[in-house]
């Protein structure tokens, strides 16, 4: 996907797919035989869905992402339960960046304060963690029409990202 | 004893290049053992069991290397005295040509020889008739007698004569001693050992050897020439598949052909025998093309024999000809490489290998890969650049083993090659979240075109039944590289 080679990425996420293909219907199975590697599987699968969901969005692909962002975020919180982890947080991010492409600034507004407020709560995470939802915030806030919360939001950000990296840095998107 | 070279002083040159072609059968039936009476031997002589190829394309360069080694009136092989054993090496994978190059050289060298003989190094048997049937052209021995049966007698006849291939010219009044010169052909000496008992170790002469062997052990660098056949370019391959398949003025079939030989990479004997099947099926380059782009195709395309045994050398197919259904302990590796780019494939993946496989006697220590790769290199169905650890082949021959494997074997096969990659991958700490660490994207983008190649071919792929921790990382390599 950094490469821009976004037909060799589908079809090496199709292909990924394929070899986990077996585990919807031997999931019995594989809980016999260890736990941790149903696990892993399970953490294969929707990775699949993650990143197809991420493909989508460089490629304007509306639909794709929504599915595929909405599915991945409803297995991590079936694996979850009531408990909270950073990957939820991107995952709500993630999701909000979908209903974005899909021109539905009111959802994904709502989606990208769910990651911030999430990413928040979670203890040993550094205020910069959360820059990212925050930046999608405000490009919500933007399309929205919501100019002067958004610019504030985008200066909370910008003095976080200062914080962590420097000011006018070049590293940390590289 | 004044010697001087039989071209100038006998009238039997006169008999050659005359396009007489095959085993030289004597012009006078001797009525007894010719031994001691060396006036009768016949010369010139010229036992060569194929015809010349008129369709003979290119490798003039080894053909002037060859000649250079092998001229037997250079003194620059052996000092100033001249004489002594002249011997050229010709190493290259099955199909490349060897054959066909030293079969080119002795037509077009014929008159620079007294004596050419043309002997099968590949298996005992075969050295030994090929000994037989030069003792009785030479006709040291009468054809169809017991002595011309004794395989023993005949070989020792013939290497006593090529230890002193002179002969008495009794005609001439000074009864001068003719010098004789000769060249011998060992063709497909891939087991050097084979030779021992048949080579001239004394003699004065000129030797040829063609070999899969790129490190054959009879060739003495300080003391000979070698030379490794390198596959045809492009270019070289699509302007060999226009002039045998005669389609040089067809307008349509000419923006095809480097497309064919992108497919045929540069065999020249894979590129003859899918000529002859796009000729017999009356198929356009465009038709070809579009077929061998599904690989359901390829099985009966390799599996045809290559035409024409008087010219070619060849009586096989592709597999044969290439000699890998007689790999003893390469095949595993093999497999796997078919699975790779093979422009370059970095040799530290199969280091520490571990996986989880149905492969039997799969690589399990450096060692067995070592006596495998060694294999592949004495067969040259590899090659290695020593100083990048690289390992190159032929994308044909990968074709051609992918189309042997059953389908069982296709899926486990692809599945650990994906298991190998993954070994040498190198994971973000964290799966899944992507950091962007900037210092493993030098080797992963060695092996990502690795990945891609091994994408290319999964449309034969069957994912197993059932999984466990033995099928984990090939998705997980996939997705990685996807990112």
């Amino acid at each position: 996907m950094l490469r821009s080679d976004y037909t060799a990425t589908l079809s090496l996420i199709e292909m990924a797919e394929k070899l986990c293909e077996p585990l919807k219907n031997d999931k019995e199975g594989l809980s016999r035989e260890s736990d941790e590697l149903k696990e892993e599987f399970e953490a294969l699968l929707r990775n699949v869905y993650f990143h197809r969901g991420a493909l989508a969005h460089h490629i304007n692909k509306p639909q794709m992402a929504l599915d595929n962002c909405t599915e991945f975020k409803r297995l991590l919180q079936e694996k979850l339960g009531s408990r909270e982890d950073q990957s939820l947080g991107v995952a709500w991010n993630e999701l909000g960046v979908a209903h974005l492409q899909n021109k539905d600034s009111k959802k994904s507004c709502e989606c990208f304060r769910i990651s911030i407020a999430i990413l928040e709560r979670l203890p040993g995470i550094t205020p910069n963690a959360k820059s990212m939802p925050l930046i999608n915030l405000g490009f919500g806030l933007w399309i929205a029409g919501q100019l002067d919360e958004a610019a504030a939001v985008f200066e909370r950000t910008l003095a976080l990202r200062e914080i962590a990296y420097g000011i006018d840095d070049t590293q940390s998107f590289a | 004893m004044a010697t001087s070279t039989l071209a100038s002083l006998t009238d039997a040159r006169t008999s050659r290049s005359t396009g007489r072609t095959g085993l030289t059968t004597p012009s006078i039936a001797p009525s007894q053992s010719l031994r001691d009476s060396p006036a009768a031997i016949h010369l010139p002589c010229f036992v060569v069991p194929y015809d010349q190829n008129h369709r003979f394309y290119g490798r003039m360069d080894v053909l002037s290397k060859i000649w250079n080694a092998l001229n037997p009136r250079s003194p620059s092989n052996y000092g100033s005295g001249g004489g002594g054993l002249r011997t050229f090496a010709l190493s290259g994978a099955g199909g490349i040509g060897k054959t066909q190059v030293a079969t080119q050289f002795v037509y077009e060298y014929r008159s620079e020889f007294d004596a050419i003989f043309w002997v099968h190094a590949g298996e005992i048997d075969k050295l030994r008739r090929s000994f037989g049937r030069i003792a009785t052209a030479l006709g040291l021995v009468v054809a169809d007698t017991a002595e011309a049966q004794d395989e023993v007698l005949t070989r020792d006849l013939v290497l006593s004569w090529l230890a002193q291939p002179s002969i008495s010219n009794k005609g001439r009044d000074d009864g001068q001693t003719v010098q004789v010169s000769w060249l011998l052909v060992f063709d497909n000496a891939d087991i050097p050992q084979l030779l021992d008992d048949f080579w001239p170790r004394t003699a004065i002469g000129s030797v040829l050897i063609t070999s899969r062997d790129p490190f054959h052990e009879l060739s003495d660098p300080a003391r000979s020439g070698t030379s490794h056949l390198a596959p045809f370019d492009t270019s070289e391959t699509a302007d060999f598949i226009l002039k045998i398949t005669y389609r040089e003025n067809d307008e349509e079939d000419r923006k095809f052909v480097r497309a064919v030989a992108k497919i045929i990479g540069g065999v020249p004997l894979a590129a003859a025998q899918i000529a002859g099947s796009i000729v017999r099926r009356d198929m356009t380059f465009a038709e070809f093309v579009q077929e061998y782009n599904d690989p359901r195709s390829h099985k009966d395309l390799f599996r045809q024999p290559v035409g024409n045994k008087r010219e070619l050398g060849y009586e096989h197919t592709i597999l044969s000809v290439w000699g890998i259904e007689k790999l003893k302990v390469s095949g595993d590796l093999l497999d796997l490489l078919s699975f790779l780019d093979p422009d370059g494939i970095p040799e530290h993946i199969f280091q520490d290998i571990k996986v989880s496989t149905d492969m039997g006697n799969f690589i399990d220590s450096q060692r067995t890969y070592e006596n495998a790769r060694a294999e592949l290199l004495q067969s040259s169905l590899v090659s290695r650049h020593r100083t990048a650890k690289m390992l190159v082949t032929h994308r044909l021959m990968q074709d051609t083993v992918r189309a042997w494997m059953s389908d069982e074997r296709y899926s486990t096969v692809c599945v650990t090659t994906l298991q190998v990659l993954s070994g040498a991958w190198p994971y973000e700490k964290e799966f899944g979240f992507i950091k962007n660490e900037t210092s493993r994207w030098r080797l992963c983008n060695e092996l990502y075109k690795h990945v891609l190649c091994i994408r290319s071919l999964t449309a034969r792929l069957s994912p197993p039944l059932k999984i466990s921790r033995a099928h984990i990382q090939p998705p997980r390599l996939v997705l990685e590289a996807a990112w």
